[in-house]
């Protein structure tokens, strides 16, 4: 279970996230949606510390984060990170790729990296770029890579950071068929996006963010069809109305 | 011009001619592995470190070698610490090289875009494993010409050597233009030795700089 | 084992009078390489004339790919021989133009070589003629590209004065040379030129930054 409690987050001047809460529990789907500068990718970003939050505090699996170097590596090593740059490491081999994190921290060899990465590349599709390098693959091959490396280390959960934002819209639908195949074994993910029809046909939860604090949550069908908020009604008019 | 005097004093040249590679390579090979830490260092996240290590980078590369040549050379044994002339050259071009590499490196390191260091940290992956498997690879990628390059520089450097007293190739050179009295014909062998080197090595650089910007 | 850092400050005008021709010996290197080398990176962009191209690229690379101190030896040794008899500050800024403006060809060349060709394109068509669209329209926009470059170089010509003293140019490395042979104070003595080199290198670099802000970047950047 994570939860995040009251957490406050500035950049300088700039506030960017106030006071925000959210509880997610072992097996829910969370898509995190909202106009840019919400706060919602700084949110995700703190949940794995990649940003310190200012204020209130945020648990993983009962322990609060408190800073200690160790503690969080091992967060992060039960947590898998998704990002809208893909971030793959161009000097690595596709296998290398995945292999790298499991090979260094959990000291797997060979042996049992081989099955392990075949099975990721299976689950993602592309069980023929093994051997491949980032730069001969598509976008979206590529995003598809980072989330067998994420899921190399079996994480408990994972984090999507606008997974499509960066892919050219033919090559979006790949890449949510495996994001929603992971929700659909029971994986625990947030997700923030803004795929709208992916949120609604995916989620459990939909989390809307503006200005820095969440102000809506609900079960998808609800809050897609009968906002209750002035302006998610108004965010989800501007954004669908194109869609 | 008359070089008939060369057969005779070919054997000369080449021995001198290989000193200088000794000189270029040894300073090369610890200049590096001094430049390469501080690199590293400047990018160090305690100011401490950084802000000694800028010290010396902003000191050796804001002055003359030969003035740092001088310093050492006369202000060592005026110290009371005495090194012979061989290890007082191999140390100031250590010092001189290591200043440019550690530039060199650290503007490699900080070229790496951050998403890279922020893919490892998320796959929990700590600061010495991010280091060795994923930014250190991709920095010798990125720094490769710019280092060759200054390694070319070091070679054409080393000449300054003679000037406190080193047997490298300019220094044995003076003795051969002594016996020969043809200063302009000596010379340019000298720089027809030094140029064999160095003009096709800087032809392979832009000839790779070429290649990866064609990727 | 006694140190007297005070003793270069007892000394401060010989230095400073050495400093001074550092100082005036670099200007005069740089503005002649910089416009020398301009003028060989146009040969060897055009390719033109067919007469000079072969003779500028081999001047060029033999001065690039040689040692400065061999090119001042071969200078100042090797002329006399043919009876060109140079005193040591001509012997020496012939080598230390001859050296930097080659290095300067390379710069500017690949600059000129970046520029898009649209902009050649746009400048003839307004019915520039040549000279005017490389002194209004490239010149500028290339100076810009290659700024840091250019002033990489310019401290690499300061430094090189500093090698004039072999020549016995009175310089501010031959002055300290002098001071030492003197005194033997030497280690005080090149410690503080060093940190004076030091300053003469941030100095011109700051003026630099300065002119670059007042007439590259307002123009190019932040709308």
């Amino acid at each position: 279970m994570i939860e995040v409690k009251d957490i406050c987050k500035s950049f300088g001047n700039l506030q960017v996230l106030k006071k925000v809460s959210l509880t997610v529990n072992n097996g829910d789907v969370v898509a995190v949606i909202g106009p840019s500068g919400s706060g919602k990718s700084t949110m995700l970003r703190c949940i794995n510390r990649l940003e310190v939050i200012d204020g209130g505090s945020i648990s993983v699996d009962g322990a609060e984060i408190n800073g200690n170097d160790k503690q969080i590596r091992k967060i992060r090593q039960n947590m898998g990170m998704v990002f809208q740059s893909f971030n793959l490491f161009p000097h690595l081999t596709v296998y290398d790729n995945i292999a790298l994190a499991p090979r260094l921290i959990h000291r797997k060899k060979k042996e049992e990296l081989d099955p392990l990465v075949d099975e990721l590349l299976q689950k993602v599709g592309l069980r023929d770029k093994k051997d491949s390098f980032p730069a001969q693959l598509s976008g979206g091959q590529q995003q598809r890579i980072a989330i067998a490396r994420a899921l190399a280390m079996k994480p408990n959960y994972m984090l999507f950071d606008e997974p499509t934002s960066a892919l050219d819209p033919e090559l979006i639908g790949e890449v949510l068929v495996v994001i929603r195949q992971l929700a659909l074994e029971g994986m625990t993910m947030i997700i923030v996006t803004h795929e709208m029809n992916f949120a609604r046909d995916t989620a459990d939860r939909v989390v809307m963010m503006d200005g820095g604090q969440i102000i809506e949550e609900g079960a998808p069908d609800r809050l897609f069809q009968d906002p209750e908020n002035e302006r998610t009604r108004a965010f989800l008019h501007s954004v669908i109305g194109r869609q | 011009m008359d070089f008939s005097w060369l057969p005779a004093y070919g054997g000369m040249f080449f021995e001198a001619f290989f000193l200088t590679l000794k000189l270029a390579l040894m300073a090369i090979a610890t200049g590096t592995v001094l430049g390469v830490a501080a690199g590293i260092l400047l990018t160090s996240r305690f100011r401490l470190i950084r802000g000694i290590v800028r010290v010396y980078v902003e000191l050796f590369r804001g002055s003359p070698l030969l003035v740092q040549l001088f310093m050492v050379y006369f202000g060592l044994p005026h110290v009371g610490v005495n090194i012979s002339l061989n290890m007082t050259t191999v140390l100031v071009f250590t010092l001189y090289g290591g200043a440019y590499i550690a530039e060199i490196t650290r503007s490699g390191i900080e070229a790496i875009p951050k998403g890279q260091w922020e893919a490892a940290e998320s796959l929990g992956l700590n600061y010495f494993q991010t280091m060795g498997h994923v930014i250190f690879r991709q920095t010798l990628k990125i720094a490769f010409p710019s280092l060759v390059g200054f390694y070319i520089g070091m070679i054409k450097d080393s000449s300054l050597a003679s000037v406190i007293g080193y047997s490298e190739l300019v220094k044995k050179s003076q003795t051969i233009m002594n016996m020969t009295a043809r200063p302009f014909e000596t010379y340019i062998v000298v720089g027809l030795c030094y140029f064999i080197i160095c003009f096709p090595l800087s032809k392979l650089v832009s000839y790779i700089e070429k290649r990866s910007e064609a990727k | 084992m006694f140190l007297d850092w005070l003793f270069p400050i007892y000394h401060l005008p010989e230095l400073l009078r050495g400093a001074a021709v550092t100082l005036e010996t670099s200007a005069a290197a740089f503005l002649f390489s910089f416009f020398l080398g301009m003028l060989f990176a146009i040969v060897r962009f055009h390719k033109k004339p067919l007469v000079l191209y072969p003779i500028v690229t081999a001047f060029v690379e033999v001065f690039r790919n040689t040692p400065l101190l061999v090119q001042l030896f071969f200078i100042y040794f090797g002329f006399p021989q043919f009876g060109i008899m140079l005193s040591p500050m001509q012997a020496g800024m012939l080598g230390l133009v001859a050296n930097s403006a080659s290095y300067y060809s390379e710069i500017l060349r690949g600059g000129i070589q970046s520029i898009p060709k649209g902009q050649w394109e746009a400048a003839d068509c307004l019915g520039l003629s040549r000279p005017q669209v490389f002194t209004r329209i490239i010149c500028p926009q290339v100076i810009r590209d290659t700024f840091p470059s250019i002033t990489n170089q310019m401290v690499l010509v300061i430094f090189g004065t500093s090698v004039l003293s072999i020549l016995d140019v009175k310089e501010l490395t031959q002055v300290a040379s002098i001071l030492n042979s003197q005194s033997f104070r030497s280690m005080e003595i090149f410690t503080f030129v060093m940190l004076l080199y030091y300053g003469v290198t941030t100095l011109a670099l700051a003026v630099c930054r300065f002119c670059y802000r007042r007439w590259f970047a307002a123009k190019t950047e932040r709308r």
